[in-house]
């Protein structure tokens, strides 16, 4: 045993001063003397100037000395706080608070908050343990915690626009040892299979509200390159849980009418093709309100994906001209000033550019040579860069034939992206590769990875991991952190982008509330009365009786 | 601060308070009553148990310390140390919780009996993201604290990331000292380069970490030994290319074992399960019968499934290739031909045609919508023919052909005859009311013979045509000459007989009859039937001034056979992608070729030396590669790479690049714990749906269900034990295509370094500590927001005054008795 307020030597101290110190006190006597006074005026003096201050030798009185000390020592042990070495024995409790969108449906996160607590007051206090599961899963009640600091705690609690953590609270406490339990109170549903993958029981509370309100959502807003293959637009698909209401989608705020519609699973579908990806503003309303205002609309930024500027230069054949010119993704700059990317025959023209450069074969001793980003393994990079340049349409051998050497494709890492190859390559009464059919597939792709054009995440969606290496930053404009892993924006709504630009998260959760909780609900635990009320409650005992002797003369 | 009552139910016993001064008799408000209702009053608040609430928040310490099996026992015994100083410097107001990662065989950490300390154990299924959810788990949202890892950063996932950052916003500093681990060598990982398929090489990566010198590898399945490295030198982390052909497909349970000095047994060994896809399903389309099916199948191995559909495939999209042998346009239908073009050019399917004598030109593929779609010209060569002719020459002498008809007669006999060639024969008939050869059938170079008889015939006798031309058809019948014809020459009297079924009979059996009109009238009715019948034409010779050009042949022109045989000395090309290992310079001769040419852009894989003519080009035709083989692959042709060690490999090479590249869909299976994600890119044109089942082992098959979270991007989730192996068939609905996919289970023991959970990123970026191996773990810096709402419990300083009270009164109690006892 040990004790919350106290050391133990301090404790035993304390007691054994208590006891010593009663113990004097049992023996305390006053010496009276008489003194004579003449009259009663004088009474007082007397009085004064003879007080009793003679300590009797013989110890009196034991069974009166045992009660107080044992009240005494149960107020000093109550306030010292004792408390049991041991871990709490017994099943510990997780009460799960739903706090994601789901529950803005009128009251009912106050209900579930109000449950949690009364629970909380009703399960032993060491042994229960209290999580916010809204965009994260947070802890409200620590063990051992006053059941009264849930409210106080939750007091401004709201639904936040975020899927709930329900899951992922769940999975990290069923990793503990133990025997646990899980209560839910709230309307967040988990995927079939989740439980039996946990291996824990969960009760979901039923809540002391009105019946859940129907609810249609947004459920997903998702963007790909356009299936027309045009590199500057984009397609959306656009699915909402119900196919009843309808949909109102417009970017930039002109309406679109979708290119396809159909009703799947009982929710509406709409494909719309060839969006302009040049950052507008995709916005998607669900007509009319429901119970759940926060999934009736989702929005997307959609990238930007202009033309990539490319400076030619001058002494290059116009066989390249052609080649940028087939790409629509490509754009002629006049100027390497205004290029993205340049290619060039003389390393000073577009110098600090990613380019596309012809080399002699003194500057470089592979026919190409791929400098690709820093920290990057070259060997992967090769690997990766090798199919997503066309590289392996090249005729290598017609081209080691022209060239008397062989075709080699080398990479290192560097500051600067490029793509260098021996100028001899070009040499129509050579090795002639511009009129290869590789050659624009070649320059196409080549220039598209220099221009460093990044790929778009499919969704941006509050609490699921992005797919590209899109950077948010959160509301304290640092860099929203991954840690080896894709990001994930926890919650929904307007996100700044490392590269400047703003974001929407939209939030597409299927708010589809789970079942009704549970119809009977099992005995749980009561916590009971602690040990220190318990000792409190013995003192006030002892003292009444004490009190009761006292008064009635049975004690001194 | 704010006064509260956590029990203020108890305040209820306040009421209870006055009473002392009646009970058990009434004795007033006096000083012991007085005193005595303080220390109830004291009590009963405590009962309530005030506490002052404040955003003022009590500190939580969290301690992670990994004991998984991943630490060796030098690190075990640092973290421990580094446990005892973290507890040692604990605050005394401070509360503290330690979490332990894999604890179960390791010895006790940190003493027991401390109230503050908590202690959270995580089961076998723990795991550094586990741990680092129990431990922001420790610290309520808006408190303070720290959190503390000693681990060697092994075994982090997206939940490890999540809670990471979460931990970075709620401004909780993670204090880390990584455990570095020994210098064992040891296998830490082996992946596929690429997606491996039965026939061809499976590549795979292989990486060790650890410090050693003449180690060797080996890669095992079973007890067989697949590949092999040895004298292996390894200091810090080294990867290694290793590579063998599998030789069935499905999911191969390899090994790679460590060998030599210094290698941990317990650590020696790194399992991998390697999905190997079935060969590909090639459609063969070629002479049935002829058995080049299972010839080519032999020669290729077992990289290539060949499927002979008789009467046509249903479908193409089944197939990653077709091969086209040695079958002319006419064995295809031209939907087929059409579909097959289409399919290369739009859904990527492999084409590799090939064959010699009823292939390319000479089986008319330039007039198919295969043409196109070739890399070769299909040349076509035609010859100009004279062809053999057997003319059989009838000529009335009867009395009617008097005078200068019978002159005129032979004058146009002579002109037919004039027309042959030296090798073509002829014979004449004449009718006089009988028949008689006056020249028996006989090559046309005779003349002199011919002229005798021509010149010895004269007018007389009835006109008696049909006996005649029986006559003349039975005399050809027999004669083997391209064309045969009668002329029949006469002044055109009308004659009855059969006629009609013996000319249409001859006509039948490729004996046409032309007839002449000698002198007389412009026209004969009589004669024009008979042509008509006979399939021949009618001429009219009214005088010697109006010689016919009488046409019984014409000049043809024939196709020549493309197919050229002799040997043929070649010359590679193509490059690596090509070729791999297989040396290019030791292909034999080719021993017969048929005539093309390479289409510009297409590559020459293999050329005559001489000529440049294609015996193997190939190029890539929309979505589809094309390669043509204008030889036969098992056949007189290619006889000579019979003794060319590499010629199946080559070939069953050239088939898998030629073939459909381009699956369906692109796979990518994440596991984040249990909860496992299937994200599937379509690749192609089209609606196609994806379709994946799973096998987890001791568990029953799961068809997966995928839903479109973008255009063409969908994703399946569901939930696995993350100890179990995971493997899965994917593809596509409808499609035979399937990639397999696999996923190990984690082991701990072997963990690549390099793929740790990045400790240090955390670290840094929540303004914690990075220590050093040497360095103490003590007094860890607390952050957070500090607005959590805390509370300060007032009860013992309640119980406290109580019992000062309580002693007090005692005090006075006997103080006042005996000054009471005195007066």
């Amino acid at each position: 045993m040990s004790f919350l307020n106290l050391s133990p030597a301090i404790f035993w101290l304390g007691l054994a001063g208590l006891a010593a110190g009663l113990y004097a006190l049992q023996r305390l006597r006053v010496r009276h003397r008489e003194v004579s006074v003449p009259t009663l005026l004088f009474w007082r003096e007397a009085i004064e100037e003879a007080p009793a201050r003679v300590l009797v030798e013989r110890f009196r009185h034991l069974p009166a000395y045992l009660l107080v000390l044992a009240i005494a020592g149960a107020l000093w042990l109550a306030m010292a706080g004792p408390r049991s070495d041991a871990a709490p024995t017994g099943e510990r409790y997780l009460l799960l608070v739903d706090g994601s969108a789901i529950m803005a449906d009128g009251e009912r996160l106050q209900a579930a908050i109000e449950a949690a607590a009364e629970l909380a007051a009703e399960l032993p206090a060491d042994r229960r343990t209290i999580m916010w599961c809204g965009a994260e899963p947070r802890t409200v009640l620590l063990p051992g915690e006053p059941a009264r600091l849930v409210r106080e705690r939750l007091a401004e609690a709201q639904a936040e626009p975020a899927p709930a953590s329900l899951e992922r609270a769940i999975r990290g406490w069923s990793q503990q040892a133990g025997e646990r339990s899980v209560i839910v109170l709230g309307d967040s549903d988990w995927q079939g299979g989740f439980l039996d993958s946990v291996g824990l029981d969960v009760l979901r509370w039923p809540l002391d509200t009105d019946e859940r309100t129907s609810n249609n959502g947004v459920r997903i807003l998702g963007i790909s390159s356009a299936r027309s293959g045009d590199p500057l637009a984009v397609d959306a698909l656009v699915v909402t849980r119900d196919a009843s209401a309808s949909v109102q989608v417009s970017l930039n705020d002109t309406p679109r009418t979708p290119t396809s519609e159909m009703t799947l699973a009982g929710g509406l579908v709409l494909h719309f093709r060839d969006l302009p990806a040049d950052g507008g503003h995709l916005q998607v309303r669900l007509a009319g309100s429901d119970g759940v205002a926060l999934d009736d609309q989702a929005s997307r930024v959609l990238p930007v994906r202009r033309a990539l500027r490319v400076a030619l230069d001058p002494s290059l054949p116009q066989v390249f001209t052609a080649a940028i010119a087939a790409d629509r993704g490509l754009q002629l700059a006049a100027d390497p000033a205004a290029a993205d990317v340049v290619v060039r025959a003389n390393a000073s023209f577009g110098a600090g550019l990613p380019a596309l450069e012809w080399n002699s074969r003194d500057a470089q001793q592979e026919p190409l040579l791929i400098t690709h980003d820093a920290g990057a393994d070259s060997t992967e990079a090769l690997s990766q860069l090798v199919p997503k340049l066309g590289l392996d349409r090249i005729d290598a051998q017609a081209l080691a034939t022209a060239t008397g050497a062989p075709f080699a494709v080398g990479a290192r890492p560097g500051a600067m992206r490029s793509i260098g190859l021996w100028n001899e390559l070009l040499d129509a009464d050579g090795a002639d590769m511009a009129s290869s059919r590789a050659f624009p597939v070649l320059v196409s792709r080549g220039l598209r990875w220099l221009g460093g054009s990044t790929e778009f995440p499919a969704e941006i969606s509050a609490g699921r991991p992005l797919s590209s290496t899109l950077q948010l930053l959160d509301r304290e404009g640092a860099t929203l952190q991954a840690f080896g892993a894709a990001s994930v924006p926890p919650y929904a709504g307007e996100w700044a982008a490392a590269d400047g630009s703003q974001q929407a998260v939209a939030l597409l959760s299927d708010l589809t509330p789970a079942g009704a909780g549970a119809e009977a609900l099992p005995d749980l635990e009561s916590s009971g009365p602690s040990a220190i009320t318990l000792l409190i409650l013995a003192a006030m005992g002892l003292l009444a009786l004490e009190w009761f002797l006292v008064r009635t003369g049975r004690m001194p | 601060m704010q006064l509260s009552f956590l029990i203020p139910s108890a305040l209820g016993l306040l009421v209870l308070l006055p009473l002392l001064a009646f009970f058990p008799r009434p004795g007033g408000l006096g000083r012991a009553a007085l005193l005595r209702m303080l220390v109830g009053l004291l009590l009963i608040l405590a009962l309530a148990r005030p506490v002052s609430l404040t955003t003022q928040s009590s500190v939580h310490h969290v301690l992670v310390v990994d004991r998984s099996a991943s630490v060796v026992q030098a690190d075990a015994e640092l973290a421990s140390a580094r446990a005892e100083e973290w507890y040692g410097g604990l605050p005394a107001d401070a509360l503290g919780s330690v979490i332990e990662l894999g604890a179960a065989d390791r010895a006790p950490l940190l003493p027991d009996a401390d109230v503050r300390l908590k202690r959270i154990e995580l089961g076998a299924n723990g795991s550094l993201a586990s741990a680092l959810v129990a431990a922001a788990a420790q610290v309520p949202d808006g408190g303070l604290g720290s959190v503390s890892v000693l681990s060697d950063a092994l075994g982090g996932d997206l939940q490890a990331s999540r809670t990471a950052a979460d931990l970075v916003r709620r401004g909780l500093p993670v204090h880390v000292q990584t455990l570095l681990g020994d210098n064992a060598p040891r296998p830490v990982g082996l992946r596929a380069l690429t997606p491996v398929r039965l026939g061809t090489s499976a590549r795979l990566r292989a990486s060790v970490a650890g410090r050693g010198a003449n180690l060797s590898l080996v890669l095992l399945e079973g007890d067989v030994e697949l590949a092999r490295v040895d004298s292996l030198q390894v200091d810090g982390r080294t990867q290694v290319l290793l590579s063998f052909e599998p030789e069935r497909a499905g999911f191969l349970a390899l090994r790679l074992v460590l060998e030599g000095a210094g290698v941990d047994a317990n650590r020696s060994s790194y399992a991998m399960t390697l999905p190997v896809d079935d060969p590909l399903r090639a459609l063969y389309l070629g002479r049935e019968g002829t058995g080049g099916a299972d010839a080519l199948a032999r020669l290729v191995g077992p990289g290539l499934s060949l499927e002979s559909a008789g009467g046509g495939p249903q479908s193409l999209d089944s197939y990653d290739l077709v091969v086209l042998d040695d079958l002319g346009a006419d064995g295809l239908s031209e939907e087929l031909c059409a579909s097959i073009a289409r399919s290369v050019t739009e859904d990527g399917l492999g084409l590799f045609a090939c064959g010699a004598r009823s292939a390319f030109g000479a089986g008319g593929w330039q007039d198919t919508a295969l043409a196109d779609v070739l890399p070769v010209e299909a040349l076509q060569k035609e010859e100009k023919r004279d062809p053999s002719v057997a003319l059989g020459i009838v000529i009335d002498t009867s009395g009617s052909m008097g005078g200068n008809r019978v002159q005129l007669a032979k004058e146009v006999a002579r002109l037919a005859m004039r027309r042959l060639l030296p090798h073509d024969k002829v014979g004449i008939v004449e009718f006089f009311g009988a028949k008689r050869w006056a020249a028996p059938l006989q090559p046309a170079s005779n003349n002199i013979e011919l002229e005798r008889a021509l010149n010895r015939l004269a007018a007389g006798g009835g006109t008696i045509i049909l006996p005649a031309i029986e006559e003349a058809f039975y005399g050809l019948l027999n004669v083997d000459a391209r064309y045969k014809h009668i002329l029949v020459l006469t002044d055109g009297g009308v004659e009855s007989g059969a006629f009609e079924p013996m000319l249409r009979r001859m006509a039948s059996r490729g004996i046409t009859t032309s007839t002449v009109l000698i002198g007389g009238d412009a026209h004969s009715e009589f004669l024009v039937t008979l042509a008509n019948w006979g399939k021949g034409r009618f001429y009219s010779v009214p005088n010697r001034f109006n010689l016919p050009e009488i046409l019984f042949k014409q000049p043809t022109s024939a196709k020549l056979s493309a197919w050229q045989p002799g040997a043929a000395d070649v010359i590679a090309g193509g490059g690596p992608a090509w070729w791999g290992d297989i040396d290019p310079r030791a292909v034999p001769a080719v021993e017969g070729l048929v005539q093309t040419e390479r289409k510009a852009g297409a590559t020459g894989v293999l050329e005559t030396i001489e000529g440049k003519r294609p015996v193997l080009a190939s190029w890539r035709h929309g979505l589809g590669r094309v390669t043509a083989m204008p030889t036969e692959p098992v056949g007189p042709g290619s006889r000579a790479w019979d003794e060319w060690p590499d010629y199946g490999r080559f070939l069953a090479r050239t088939l898998e690049r030629t073939a459909r590249d381009l699956a369906p869909f692109a796979f990518d299976l994440q596991r984040d714990g249990h909860a496992m994600t299937l994200t599937a890119v379509r690749l192609v044109e089209g609606d196609l749906l994806p379709a994946a089942r799973v096998h987890a082992e001791g568990d029953t098959d799961m068809e997966l269900s995928f839903e479109e979270r973008a255009p063409g991007r969908f994703e399946a989730t569901w939930f696995a034990d993350p100890s179990t192996l995971l493997t899965l068939d994917a593809g596509a609905k409808n499609l035979q295509h399937i990639q397999r996919l696999a996923l190990d289970p984690r082991q701990e023991r072997l963990h690549d370094p390099r793929q740790g959970f990045p400790l240090a990123d955390l670290s840094a970026a929540s303004g914690g500590q990075i220590l050093s191996a040497d360095a103490a773990l003590q007094a860890p810096v607390a952050g957070g927001s500090g607005s959590a709402l805390d509370y300060r419990e007032l009860r013992p300083w309640f119980l406290l005054l109580a019992l000062v009270a309580y002693l007090f009164d005692i005090f006075d109690r006997r103080r006042n008795r005996e000054t009471v006892e005195s007066v």
